[in-house]
């Protein structure tokens, strides 16, 4: 009885699930995405590049590498937390030989949130599969590249890739994230502020902050061993999002940035939350940069990072 | 480790397989190791808190023997006061600590004193509140006599830890439970497949319905001050819809790997979205808990008020569901929800209607006009409060009332998503509906063992698992599972 039950399910249910998997499986992990291309680029280039940028989504669609004037390339993914910061800089270390500046760009929720804790929590595969990350290595989903998908999408992704060619590379070649575009921002984009605002309010853990403070410190240390200049960024925010922020959650996060900024020599903190310099035109929403705001951004930081000296003072 | 995740997929699979194929050759191997299994999906979740169930089963094993050997009614009591105490303990401090500590601020802040007390950092351990009423259950029904205590202390923390009931009920009597913990399990071929369609069924309702319902939810309840009424009276149909298939949908599997390994455990759902009355409704929702609290608090409760008449029922009724509300969580929105429970069952009451039976709708087809009209009813009034159990507070629950009492309510539905995910999902709710209906006189929706033809019988499950993986909605936990 036991066995032709389990015969029944094996050859009828598990055999044809698994064989549609692997088919999934080898299709997705054969498009190219952003976190493939990141990975390949840095294994590539990492030797002469002299600015790195990392971070979640804010630097991703904040910052353009293509206008400095150092050989720069964006590795910021959607809520790419400090531990993958961490992870990515740790990864192609031995080979910043020319690495200046590292670029961090943070906000008041930085040191509170986590990728594993978001729920964004399905990119991790990305690191596992294409950075070939470890921290979730034992995890089966975590190794899925249609993990966090239903087979509808993952179907019009295949078809959309093998039959129409449909890319899945959101950056341009240096890394900078295209979706978030002028011509694509909703007529509504303003209120996003008081719900991107929410989303960034986090009860305030102590077990997390210390984790992520840790991982900033690991990052902070290895950089000073190379030379290297952390520049401590908050991009530019429109005012409803800025209304609508938990003030205490962000004095707190500010003080310790500006606390590590004066602990560490090699340490810049640079706060332009409230810049005037950004105007309607430069956001797609109400906390992130379009392509005119993030190619503003880039220049002024070109010009900053001129002034702050390329080896620690 | 939820049920609808690979690595509880698994889980199971290593354990069903070991359980029938190596350690079955007694009842003590079979306990042994079903014990061990339960511990292992336990500290999958959180290891720290294994010694709190193991600690909470042992006194409460010991607690059992005790009362039962105690001839003195005095120190009999005292023993189940002691139980008492541990479980409801452990439950009102990890559960509803910080809650008395902030309505206690509150309270003080009213009458201008400002309380400097701090709450704490509380991590709720998984099923605190499902297993606890089962120990409870266990020590009050020794006293009373219902049962006597097991000896077997395997048998025992196996009740206490059963792994698939675990997370989120149904919650099984010691008297239904440990006999079947006392016998060699048989595996049973009808049995099992049976338990793969619920398991299945189960999977369609929480991933298919429940999560797609969670994302038309979540966008009307974060965009509830800028929709029309009408859509705010689909966002409360959402939440209900959503909640019922992800609980019964949770409940459906629960109850399907507990028969893959030879149980039979307490039907928690009875399709509650055709009851046509809300004490029809509390009869087929969360069975295993309105039953628990029917017998140890209601019961009760109405004997002490007997005196009173209908206004003591009214009371032993109030008292039972804010209780039912507070064991949901500790928010002012739950007990306000048990409340208003509460109150629905008051005409029934006055009326002389509570415990009148009604008669069974047929086997027809299609339900009578008036049928209709009642489970309309019951389930818009049900609808209405489970607005209580989305909101994060009273006064955000309040302002989503309000908004919805506008003459927007008759304009046309704007809900702030891509029309195919509204449309899916309408559809689907729809088909569970309908298969939910013809389905009524049976144990779950696809018990479909009547189809004698096996082609047929396949091609229902290949479209539902088609089903499953196409439409699945974005990734939601379990909501009874942080109860």
């Amino acid at each position: 009885m036991l066995s032709r039950f389990i015969k029944k399910v094996v050859y009828l249910f598990i055999i044809p699930v698994l064989i549609l998997c692997i088919v999934l499986e080898y299709s997705i992990r054969r498009i190219p995405n952003d976190y493939y291309y990141k990975n390949k680029w840095l294994s590539e280039n990492s030797g002469n590049l002299q600015i790195l940028s990392l971070g979640a989504s804010n630097g991703y669609f904040g910052i353009n590498p293509e206008f400095f004037t150092k050989k720069a390339f964006n590795a910021a993914h959607i809520s790419q937390s400090m531990n993958y910061d961490l992870f990515i800089f740790n990864k192609f270390l031995p080979s910043f030989d020319s690495l200046q500046y590292l670029i961090l760009p943070v906000t008041e929720s930085t040191l509170i949130s986590s990728l594993e804790t978001s729920d964004e929590f399905w990119r991790i595969k990305n690191y596992t599969i294409y950075y070939g990350c470890e921290y979730h290595r034992f995890e089966p989903q975590y190794n899925l590249a249609f993990y966090g998908d239903n087979l509808f999408s993952v179907l019009s992704r295949i078809s959309g890739y093998y039959l129409h060619g449909t890319s899945e590379l959101y950056c341009n070649k240096f890394g900078f994230g295209l979706n978030y575009s002028f011509s694509k921002k909703s007529k509504d984009w303003e209120r996003s502020g008081i719900l991107a605002a929410r989303r960034h309010k986090k009860e305030s853990s102590g077990k997390l902050f210390n984790e992520n403070l840790s991982y900033l410190n690991q990052l902070i240390e290895e950089c000073h061993k190379k030379d290297i200049v952390v520049v401590l960024l908050i991009t530019p925010a429109w005012h409803s999002y800025l209304d609508n922020i938990d003030i205490k959650q962000l004095e707190s996060t500010l003080l310790t940035y500006k606390h590590m900024a004066e602990e560490n020599n090699n340490v810049r903190f640079i706060d332009m939350h409230n810049d005037k310099r950004f105007r309607e035109k430069d956001f797609f929403d109400a906390d992130h940069l379009d392509e005119f705001g993030a190619k503003k951004l880039t220049l002024i930081l070109n010009d900053t990072l001129k002034t702050l000296g390329n080896t620690n003072p | 480790m939820v049920f609808n995740s690979l690595k509880f997929a698994a889980f199971f699979v290593v354990f069903f397989l070991l359980y029938w194929l190596i350690f079955n050759r007694n009842n003590k191997i079979q306990n042994l190791f079903f014990l061990l299994g339960s511990y292992v999906f336990y500290c999958w979740w959180d290891w720290r808190f294994l010694a709190l169930i193991i600690g909470s089963s042992l006194v409460n094993y010991l607690l059992g023997i005790y009362i039962d050997k105690s001839e003195n009614e005095k120190r009999r009591k005292f023993l189940v006061l002691l139980g008492l105490i541990q479980g409801l303990g452990g439950l009102l401090f990890f559960k509803y600590f910080n809650f008395f500590i902030d309505t206690f601020i509150s309270a003080f802040s009213l009458i201008n004193i400002n309380l400097s007390i701090h709450t704490l950092n509380i991590i709720l351990p998984l099923g605190i509140s499902f297993y606890t009423f089962r120990a409870i259950s266990y020590l009050l029904d020794i006293d009373s006599g219902k049962i006597k205590p097991t000896t077997d202390w395997v048998i025992f923390f196996s009740y206490i830890a059963f792994f698939p009931c675990l997370t989120a009920g149904p919650i099984d009597r010691a008297k239904s439970l440990i006999p079947q913990l006392e016998k060699k399990r048989v595996f049973d071929y009808s049995h099992a497949t049976d338990a793969m369609r619920q398991i299945l069924w189960g999977l369609f309702k929480k991933v298919v319905i429940a999560d797609n319902c969670a994302t038309c939810t979540n966008a009307i309840f974060e965009n509830y001050k800028t929709l029309p009424a009408s859509s705010l009276l689909f966002g409360a149909f959402y939440f209900a819809i959503q909640i019922y298939s992800d609980f019964s949908g949770y409940s459906d599997m629960a109850i399907g790997f507990s028969r893959l390994l030879g149980f039979n455990v307490t039907k928690n759902f009875n399709f509650p979205i055709f009851a046509q009355n809300i004490s029809e409704f509390w009869q087929k929702w969360h069975i295993s808990l309105t039953s628990w609290m029917t017998d140890y608090v209601f019961t009760p409760l109405s004997f002490i008020f007997r005196t009173s008449g209908k206004s003591g029922l009214i009371l032993s009724i109030l008292i039972n569901f804010i209780l039912i509300g507070l064991w949901h969580g500790s928010n002012w929105t739950f007990i306000l929800f048990g409340f208003l429970q509460g109150c629905y069952f008051i005409p029934l009451v006055l009326n002389g209607t509570l415990n009148r039976k009604r008669v069974k709708e047929g086997t027809h087809l299609l339900p009578s006009f008036n049928e209709f009209l009642r489970m309309a009813g019951t389930f818009t009034l049900v609808m209405l409060t489970v607005v209580l159990f989305r909101s994060e507070t009273i006064g955000q629950a309040f302002s989503y009332y309000q908004a919805i009492i506008s003459t927007s309510l008759l304009s046309a539905p704007k809900i702030p998503l891509d029309k195919a995910v509204k449309i899916v999902t309408i559809i689907f709710i729809i088909i569970m509906i309908i298969v939910e209906w013809l389905q009524r006189d049976k144990e779950h929706g696809l018990d479909i063992e009547n189809i004698k033809n096996s082609f047929l019988r396949l091609s229902i499950y290949y479209t539902i698992i088609a089903v499953i993986l196409i439409f699945a909605g974005q990734k939601v936990t379990f909501i009874y599972a942080q109860f």
